[in-house]
This record gives structure tokens, C-alpha cells and sequence, in this order.
């Protein structure tokens, strides 16, 4: 142990044993997919970038599968978070969680045969009617398959939430309570913020699969018999309205890594103010219902219900996000924490999601979207918040947990590991949003020489974005092989 | 003792009385007359019967303490089962043009879907239940939708009208059990307590009112 080295933070509360060991393990199959996704969209930039030439069909079958396998890496990095940290207060079933997982990796199997055999390139948002009218380029048997695939996945959430919702009760007696209300209208005892978080969480997916199972049977049920058809706009309106309360409830379940992780370094417990339980009520019914921003230009949506998305889209922002960054910024002042990798990668994670949602405001005012949905600055708003956002989140906690109470320090190596991270990440996301900013089209297998250049950069970015990010792998798995060697 | 027998004996009376006002043909002919009413009064009545007579400890004793029914997965199987085949539009509408499909139906409800549902509903896990009334919010969505969307008419005795206000009828219907379900594990009681409460206070209001007038 050298001068430099710190004792990387822990807590004798933390859930250890197989709790720890089944977490570290989810965690890390969530970033191999991270690391896997991001090697796929980096050989996608290169085709738009025109270093790499691949047919059409096969650039949409990775454009899906990048976008379904970031998807759910991103809600099984969240979901292995959420369910490691509230093992710290409730009592919640391994045997359950290893249901959740078995059947979300059958799900996974399923999506892959899918797009890799079936051939289905109808981007993960299955929107319909795309699925079953693909131009011959894939049967509908393909398509069927994608939305077996994909219902596995739901119900494999399903009862991962179902377990936490039991869990959760058990302990306070009602959904409510956890959720803060007694504390928040009366002088009751607040919850931890873990708990609350859950809360939110558990009510918002399980209502949002709800949504999404309806779809996706409709969907499966039209491809097999073609003469049923499905409104397009009740499509659309179901499919995101699961699609965006599913990923963001991903980064709601990876922000409590901050929540739990932070405090053990700057030694100030992350608390349950009166303001953090306005805010995960407010998110609780505001992420429902701002769904309607990707509907703006469906002019056959009610305007009220459009306004509604836009006035929601630029609140929606404040209660959660600016309660935590101003927090985050507060527990951090002048607290002697000893920066390390994880600290870092936590701290960036909450920049990435807080600096995310600006663009996200900007595509979220009804006279800018007309002009910039289906242009690169999409792509830019949610690779900000997911990729500087939620992936450091998890990364930040996959370094940690398999860390945890060995002696280490923020070297070198990682601190040019982290640099390549921040800055690959920050010069793709840049470049997605100046490409969008100069209405480049987004989801094009081709472009024009002429957009070329803005790819050209992004592949370079995206080179160092990928580099950056394996060695986050490496450091994860060599922490959690010195743990098992160490059990 | 007496009481209670009494009472265990008022649900046999009660789950009879009303399966047989049920297969009554003034009865079936009012509730079949069309598809709402046939799919969301008469099916859940006949299940209604089954509840009620699972509701007698005596014959719940048998199934919840049997061996083969642990969680209540088996008798919730069954009635799953016996749903599935009673969702298939062809179904109902054989149980309208054949005397045994008919008999099946007046039978199955009570015996293979409210029976067994009331024995094995109390014995299953929280995520079985949950995953269960999930399930049904979803597919009640994908009901209406399916009766909406049908280009032809599904049932030989039911008009497409019947169809879309069938599929109306399941929209609300997904909407007040959406309430219902989640009303417990939000608030951690049930909405039947409100009701109760709210009947408990207006009969001591009575009582009050009586005296003050005696």
C-alpha cells in the first residue's frame, strides 16, 4: 500500500455475501452489453462517416440492436443498483431476482435470433406499423419474434418490481409511506432516499409495462392476422409512453448509486428533505405524463395534449435533477473527499444527466422539434444522458462495489482512462448535436458527403468513447475477481 | 356455532340461488341478448357462484390445505385455463347455438373459474397476484382493442355494434380496476374499508339520531 492509496469507501451496512455477489455479477453483464452496444454504434458512425462500408439492412439490424441492447443494459445496470442498495432496508428474494435475470437473458436470446437470424431492423422502438411492413426486407415471423423477445424482457421486470413493490410494503406498510407522503404532509419520518427512489420507480414501471404488454400483444396479434389493424397514433401514444418512462426509470435506479455511494466519501449522509420527497412526487407523476414531447409532430395529437408535453418537459427537469446536482454540489463543498475513479465516475454521471436534459428542453419546445425530431440532435439529448449520465452511474458502481473497503487510488492509468471516457464522450455527444444543429437526419444508413465529415469526427470520438469505457470493464472485473478471491 | 353454520350455509344457498336465477330462461335471455351483457354480467356472475361457494370453509379447507394446490398455483391454472378458452369469441358464441357448450359454460364458471379462484387467490405470493391482475389490466386493453379492431363480425349472434361497445365497456372497465388494484398497495387498505368506515359512521349517526328522537 503505497502513500497515495485510500481505503476505497464502505459501509458495514452494505448488503455483502451473495446479495453483493449477485449485484456485482448483473452489473457486470450490464457493461459487457454497455461495451459490446457502444463497439456496434461505433461501427455505425463509421458507416455514416463513410470509413466503413456495410448493406443498408445490416446497418438497421445494428442500428436496432444497439438501440435494444442499451436499452436493456441500461434497466438491468439500474435494476441490479436499485436492488443491491435496498437490500440495505427491506428484505427482497434472490431467488426472485435470479428469476428476473434468467428471464430477461431468454428475452435477450430471443431478440438477438431475431435481428441476427430473422433479420428484423425495425429500431428497438418497434413502432408500429414498421414491425410487420419492413418492404420484404423481413418476414413478420422476424418481427414476432423482436415482440416475444421484448414481452419477455417486460415480464422479466415485472416481477423484478413486483418483488420490490411486496418488499417495500412489507417494510412501511404502503407505497405511500415509502414513497415519503407521511414525512412530506405531516411529521412522520422520511424514508431513506433509496426508498423513496424505489418507490417512484416500482409505481411508474409497473404501470408503464402495463402499457407496453398491451402494445406488443396488439402488435404480435396483428402480425399474425394482418386484417386487425392498430390505430397508428394509439400505437405510438402506448409505445412511448412505455419506452420513455422505461429508460428514464433506468437512470432514476442508477442515480441512487450517488445516493448511497457519495455520502460514504464525503461523510454526509444523503438525506430525505422535505425538497427530495416534492421532487420524486412531482417526477412520479411528471414522467408519465411529458410522454407526449416525442408525439409533436403527429398532428393528429389533441394540441392541448402537446402543450401539456411541452409545459411538462421544461419542468419536468427541475424537481429531481436539480435537487440532486445542487445537493450533489452541496455535499461535496469542502468535505476532504478523496477523489477516486468511482467518486469521479458517479460525479460525471450526474453531469451527464443534468447536461443531457438541456438539449432534451431545447427538442422539447413544439416550434424547435418540427424542424429538429428527426435530426442528430435526438441522438445527441439521450446519448448526453445516457452515455455521460447513466453509464458512469453504473460504471461509477461497478468500480465501487468491487472496491469496496480494498486499498486503492485514483492512478494514473485510470485517470487517463477516465479522461478518454469524459472527453470521447463529450466530443460524440457534441458532434451528434452539432450534426442536428445542421439538420443532419438521424436513423440514415447513408449520408451525403457533404454530412460526412461530423460522423467522420464522431468515429474518432466514439473510438476513444469505446477505449475508454473497456477499461472501465477491466477495472470492474478485476475488482470483483479480488473480492471473490478475497470471499 | 349455530350462527356460523348458518352463516357457511348462506353461502351454498346464496352461490345456488343465484347460479339457478342465472340459468333461468327469462334470465339467460336478458343477459345474452347481447355481447356486453353476456361477457361482463352474465360470465362474472356464474363466476360469482363459484366464489361464493368457495367462500364455505368447508369445502375451502379441502382445496387450501391440499398438497397438489401449494400457492394456489394449480387452482389458479385452472382457471386460467378455463378463461382462455371462454376469451375465444367462438366459444361464446357456440354456448349460444349448442345445448352442451351451453351447459359447459353454466358449469365451467362456477366450478373450473370462481371456485377455484377463491381457493387459490388467498394461498398465492404477492408477485403472483400481482403478476396476475397485470396481466388481466393488459389484456383487457388488448380485449377491447381486438373487439374494435375486428374487420368482420367475430360472433354469428352478435352485431359489430355490440362489438365496439363491448370494446367501449372494457376501456372503462380497465380504468376502475387499474384504480381498484392499486389502491391497496398505495394506500395499504383497501377501498371496501372506506365503504365500510363510511357505513359503520352513518349507522352511528342513525343510532345518535334514533336516541336523541326515543
Amino acid at each position: 500500500m503505497s502513500e497515495s492509496d485510500v481505503i476505497i469507501a464502505k459501509d458495514q451496512t452494505m448488503p455483502t455475501g451473495q446479495v453483493s455477489l449477485i449485484a456485482r455479477s448483473a452489473i457486470l453483464i450490464a457493461s459487457l452489453v454497455f461495451v459490446l452496444m457502444m463497439a456496434v454504434g461505433l461501427l455505425l458512425r463509421s458507416v455514416q462517416g463513410g470509413f466503413v462500408t456495410i448493406a443498408p439492412d445490416m446497418f438497421y439490424k445494428l442500428m436496432t440492436l444497439h438501440g435494444v441492447g442499451m436499452v436493456g443494459a441500461a434497466g438491468l445496470a439500474g435494476f441490479a443498483v436499485m436492488w443491491y442498495f435496498l437490500n440495505k432496508y427491506v428484505a427482497l428474494s434472490k431467488a426472485m431476482f435470479l428469476a428476473f435475470l434468467g428471464t430477461f437473458l431468454i428475452g435477450v436470446v430471443v431478440i438477438i435470433g431475431s435481428i441476427m437470424i430473422g433479420g428484423f431492423g425495425g429500431a428497438w422502438t418497434f413502432l408500429y406499423p414498421l414491425p410487420v411492413q419492413s418492404g420484404g426486407v423481413w418476414e413478420a415471423q422476424a418481427a414476432i419474434l423482436f415482440l416475444v423477445g421484448l414481452l419477455l424482457i417486460g415480464v422479466a421486470f415485472l416481477l423484478g418490481y413486483l418483488d420490490v413493490g411486496r418488499a417495500l410494503i412489507k417494510e412501511y406498510g404502503s407505497l405511500a409511506k415509502s414513497i415519503g407522503w407521511p414525512a412530506l404532509f405531516g411529521n412522520a419520518e422520511a424514508p431513506p432516499p433509496t426508498i423513496v427512489a424505489s418507490t417512484a420507480v416500482t409505481i411508474v414501471n409497473v404501470i408503464g409495462t402495463v402499457a407496453g404488454a398491451a402494445i406488443i400483444l396488439m402488435s404480435i396479434f396483428n402480425a399474425i392476422a394482418p386484417t386487425f389493424s392498430v390505430d397508428a397514433l394509439l400505437a405510438k401514444n402506448l409505445t412511448y409512453f412505455f419506452g420513455h418512462v422505461f429508460i428514464n426509470a433506468s437512470i432514476y435506479m442508477t442515480v441512487m448509486a450517488v445516493y448511497e455511494i457519495v455520502p460514504l466519501y464525503t461523510g454526509r449522509a444523503w438525506k430525505s428533505s422535505k425538497i427530495f420527497l416534492i421532487g420524486w412526487t412531482i417526477t412520479l407523476f411528471m414522467v408519465m405524463a411529458v410522454y407526449p414531447h416525442h408525439l409533436f409532430q403527429d398532428l393528429a395529437m389533441p394540441p392541448w395534449l402537446l402543450v401539456a408535453g411541452q409545459i411538462g418537459s421544461y419542468v419536468s427537469g427541475i424537481p429531481v435533477i436539480a435537487i440532486t446536482t445542487l445537493a450533489l454540489f452541496g455535499y461535496l463543498f469542502k468535505s476532504g473527499a478523496r477523489w477516486d475513479l468511482s467518486l469521479s465516475l458517479l460525479v460525471l454521471g450526474v453531469f451527464g444527466w443534468a447536461g443531457g436534459v438541456i438539449p432534451a428542453i431545447i427538442d422539447g419546445i413544439i416550434s424547435v422539434n418540427k424542424v429538429m425530431h428527426n435530426t442528430m440532435w435526438v441522438p445527441g439529448h439521450f446519448h448526453f444522458y445516457l452515455l455521460i449520465g447513466m453509464v458512469s452511474m453504473a460504471f461509477g458502481f461497478m468500480v465501487w462495489i468491487g472496491r469496496q473497503g480494498t486499498a486503492s487510488a485514483f492512478r494514473g492509468v485510470e485517470k487517463l482512462s477516465f479522461a478518454a471516457y469524459v472527453i470521447g464522450g463529450l466530443g460524440l455527444v457534441a458532434m451528434f448535436l452539432i450534426s442536428g444543429a445542421n439538420s443532419v437526419p438521424r436513423r440514415w444508413a447513408e449520408h451525403l458527403v457533404q454530412w460526412q465529415s461530423y460522423s467522420q469526427l464522431a468515429t474518432v470520438f466514439a473510438v476513444i468513447t469505446v477505449l475508454g469505457a473497456i477499461a472501465m470493464l477491466f477495472y470492474g472485473i478485476a475488482g470483483a475477481a479480488k473480492t471473490a478471491t478475497k470471499t | 356455532m349455530a350462527l356460523a353454520r348458518m352463516g357457511h350455509n348462506a353461502f351454498l344457498i346464496g352461490g345456488f340461488a343465484l347460479w339457478l336465477f342465472l340459468v333461468l330462461p327469462g334470465t339467460t335471455d336478458i343477459l345474452e341478448a347481447n355481447l356486453p351483457s353476456h361477457f361482463l354480467v352474465q360470465l362474472p356472475l356464474l363466476a360469482l357462484v363459484g366464489w361464493l361457494l368457495g367462500c364455505d370453509p368447508r369445502i375451502g379447507r379441502v382445496f387450501r390445505t391440499a398438497d397438489w394446490n401449494r400457492y394456489g398455483i394449480t387452482g389458479l391454472v385452472l382457471a386460467l385455463l378455463a378463461l382462455l378458452f371462454w376469451m375465444i369469441p367462438r366459444s361464446l358464441d357456440a354456448s349460444l347455438i349448442d345445448g352442451c357448450m351451453a351447459v359447459a359454460k353454466y358449469f365451467s364458471f362456477p366450478l373450473l373459474v370462481g371456485l377455484p379462484l377463491r381457493l387459490s387467490w388467498p394461498a398465492a405470493p404477492f408477485f403472483v397476484k400481482g403478476f396476475l391482475q397485470a396481466n388481466l389490466l393488459s389484456m383487457i386493453v388488448f380485449l377491447a382493442w381486438l373487439y374494435h379492431a375486428a374487420p368482420v363480425q367475430l360472433c354469428n349472434s352478435y352485431l359489430r355494434e355490440d362489438q365496439l361497445l363491448l370494446s367501449q365497456f372494457l376501456i372503462k372497465i380497465f380504468f376502475v380496476l387499474s384504480v381498484i388494484f392499486a389502491f391497496k398497495p398505495i394506500f395499504g387498505f383497501s377501498p371496501t374499508r372506506i365503504l365500510s368506515r363510511v357505513s359503520e359512521q352513518f349507522g352511528q349517526h342513525l343510532v345518535r339520531y334514533q336516541d336523541g328522537h326515543s
